[in-house]
């Protein structure tokens, strides 16, 4: 059985649906900044639109590892943090290459 | 960037979008052929724009996949290791494709989803089901059917499924794509999970495995905020139109039609993988 519950499915479901439109709203308003006369200021918050939508996959994973922390759930635990520091070191790679 | 352009990439993106959804596809296999196909833009920026979109409508279908009950956390977070490493081994080599070796890729992963079209997923038929069970913590239960009882699943050969999850990621990571065409073999073949469970926890996954390949795409600078915003702004939109559409359409006819403009794209990429320069040919 899948011991991770209707709980944190619900909570995840909230944070993804909730972020999803956040950063497409905040991208939405980068955009119309832009194309009203406001370049670089519209370019800024079109980047912070993006920068949230990529955030909130990082987001999810670290509301799991939170679950299995407090599920006293170890080995779970461990395959979100390899998660997390095979995305870091892909971001790292990306910055210097 | 103008205001028609801007326009462009939002109507493209939400069609694509709006297409995926029907099928119950990524939208990022319509969204780079046609991107670089209809506005030219280069197959690099067209790609690190895709796999954003890709990212924000996992998110954005995920949530739906979650309340239903869908989604197995814990295999997807085990199986996210192998999809993340592999889109990490696709940063690494990203730069390093020739334009040519990514438009071959991508005809040939075009010309396997029109393939995978042709065959409609069917549930396993009662297998075997060996003694063994080394997978056990990973089994799950979904609710099925009108009365929502909730039928117990087993997961079974996770080591393979980990290997095609590992190409999956590699190929997202290359392509901008969400490799739906290569999870939907790891997960209803090698995983033997049922259709539904499996089609929530891929769409649960891809989120994931974006981010390992979007993030390392802008802390190189190679996302163009005004080329990846109306992208992910359509596609959102035509992701959670395409998902209420999904429930009207359906049946063989519709089914051909994509096949068909499957193999057009692919016919697309290929001719450009080839270097083939259509307009001298037309012209000259």
């Amino acid at each position: 059985m899948d011991s991770s519950g209707p709980g944190i499915a619900r909570s995840l479901a909230r944070l993804l649906s909730v972020g999803t439109w956040v950063a497409s709203l905040v991208i939405a308003a980068g955009l119309l900044m832009g194309w009203a006369g406001a370049l670089s200021a519209g370019k800024a918050v079109t980047t912070a639109g993006i920068l949230l939508v990529v955030l909130l996959p990082i987001m999810r994973i670290v509301t799991v590892l939170g679950h299995f922390l407090v599920a006293g759930d170890r080995k779970f635990m461990a395959w979100c943090v390899a998660v997390l520091a095979i995305i870091a070191v892909s971001v790292f790679a990306g910055m210097s290459a | 960037m103008t205001l028609a352009l801007g326009a462009q990439l939002f109507s493209i993106s939400l069609l694509s979008s709006l297409l995926g959804g029907v099928l119950g596809m990524a939208s990022g296999i319509f969204i780079v052929p046609l991107l670089v196909g209809l506005l030219a833009l280069d197959i690099r920026t067209a790609i690190t724009a895709s796999i954003i979109s890709v990212v924000a409508c996992s998110c954005g279908g995920a949530g739906a996949a979650l309340r239903a009950g869908l989604v197995n956390i814990r295999l997807a977070v085990v199986l996210e290791v192998a999809t993340t490493l592999g889109a990490l081994s696709g940063v690494l080599i990203f730069g390093l494709v020739p334009k040519s070796g990514l438009y071959g890729l991508f005809a040939a992963i075009l010309v396997l989803s029109a393939y995978q079209m042709l065959r409609p997923r069917r549930e396993l038929a009662e297998h075997e089901v060996s003694v063994r069970h080394p997978w056990a913590a990973f089994d799950g239960a979904y609710p099925d059917g009108a009365d929502g009882k909730r039928v117990p699943y087993r997961v079974e050969r996770l080591p393979l499924g980990m290997g095609l999850m590992y190409g999956a990621g590699l190929v997202s990571a290359l392509l901008g794509i969400g490799s739906g065409v290569l999870k939907i073999p790891a997960m209803d073949t090698a995983l033997r999970l049922p259709i539904k469970v499996s089609t929530a926890t891929s769409t649960f996954m891809i989120g994931v495995t974006g981010v390992a390949s979007a993030g390392a795409y802008m802390a190189r600078g190679l996302v163009a905020p005004s080329i990846a915003g109306p992208v992910v702004l359509g596609s959102v939109l035509g992701a959670a139109l395409g998902a209420h559409v999904m429930l009207r359409l359906s049946g063989d006819k519709l089914r051909i039609f994509f096949v068909a403009v499957l193999v057009l794209l692919a016919v697309e990429m290929l001719i450009k993988a080839l270097g083939v320069d259509l307009g001298a040919l037309l012209h000259g």
